[in-house]
C-alpha cells in the first residue's frame, strides 16, 4: 500500500490512508478510519454524501497509479458523473472503510469505474462513476 | 422499425432509466432535451452497453461514432454495420 495515496487533495480533504493499485491496473484498493474529528461526520457517522468523495478519491488514486506506471500524470481529474449511487449500511466513527474502484470503459478522455464501500466485509456502499481525466 | 432499432430502443430505455412512457422513434436524438435528454458524459453508459447487448466494442469517439450517436437510426445501423457475425 502506497504510505500516502498520491491524489491532489490537501488535508483536511485528503481522506485515504493508504491506497494500491492491482497488477492489471484495472482495480484500485484504499482504506479510510473514521475517526471523531473525521469533518464529515454527525452524530457519530460519517455522511453519506463523504463515501461519494471517499469513492472518488480511491478512483483518482487508482488513475494516478495507473499513470505513474506508463511514466504519465494525471494533470487533471474532474468527477462528472455518478450513477446508481446505493448505501446500505452507515459507517460509525472508528470503522474502517475499505474502498473499490473497478475500471468498466475509457472513451477518450472519459473513464468509468464501479466504486463500492466494505466495511468488515459488509458492502455499505456502491456507485459507478465517470471521470474526465486529463493525462499527459 | 428495424428490429436493431426496437432492440436499442429496449436497451436504451432500461440501461439509462429513461423516462417510462416517452416515445421513441428512430428519428429521436440521442442527446440534449430535443431527444433523449442524454449528454456527452453518457457515451460511456452508452459503449458499455453496446458491447453489453450487441458486442460492440467502442474503442475510440472517431467520427463515424460520433456521426452514429446522432439518432436511434444512426446508432442502430452503426450496429448493424458492426456486430459480430452470429
Amino acid at each position: 500500500m502506497q504510505s500516502r495515496p498520491q491524489i491532489p487533495h490537501e488535508p483536511p480533504m485528503h481522506w485515504l490512508d493508504a491506497a494500491t493499485l492491482s497488477d492489471d491496473g484495472l482495480t484500485a484498493t484504499a482504506s479510510r478510519t473514521i475517526h471523531s474529528d473525521h469533518p464529515f461526520t454527525r452524530d457519530g457517522q460519517l455522511l453519506r454524501s463523504a463515501l461519494i468523495e471517499l469513492m472518488a478519491q480511491t478512483a483518482a488514486a487508482g488513475s494516478s497509479m495507473n499513470a505513474s506506471r506508463q511514466k504519465k500524470k494525471v494533470r487533471k481529474g474532474v468527477l462528472a458523473a455518478i450513477r446508481d449511487f446505493h448505501v446500505t449500511a452507515a459507517a460509525p466513527v472508528g470503522s474502517t472503510i475499505h474502498l473499490t474502484a473497478t475500471h468498466e470503459k475509457s472513451l477518450g478522455s472519459l473513464s468509468m469505474a464501479r466504486l463500492e464501500a466494505r466495511i468488515n466485509d459488509q458492502l455499505i456502499a456502491s456507485a459507478r462513476m465517470t471521470f474526465h481525466l486529463d493525462i499527459e | 422499425m428495424t428490429p436493431t432499432e426496437t432492440h436499442l430502443i429496449d436497451v436504451l430505455s432500461k440501461g439509462l432509466k429513461l423516462q417510462p412512457g416517452r416515445p421513441i422513434s428512430p428519428d429521436t436524438r440521442i442527446f440534449g432535451k430535443e431527444g433523449l435528454g442524454l449528454d456527452s458524459v453518457d457515451v460511456l453508459e452508452i459503449a458499455v452497453l453496446l458491447d453489453k447487448h450487441f458486442g460492440i466494442m467502442l474503442e475510440e469517439q472517431n467520427q463515424e461514432v460520433n456521426q452514429a450517436l446522432a439518432s436511434i437510426g444512426t446508432l442502430a445501423a452503426f450496429i448493424d454495420r458492426h456486430k459480430p457475425a452470429a
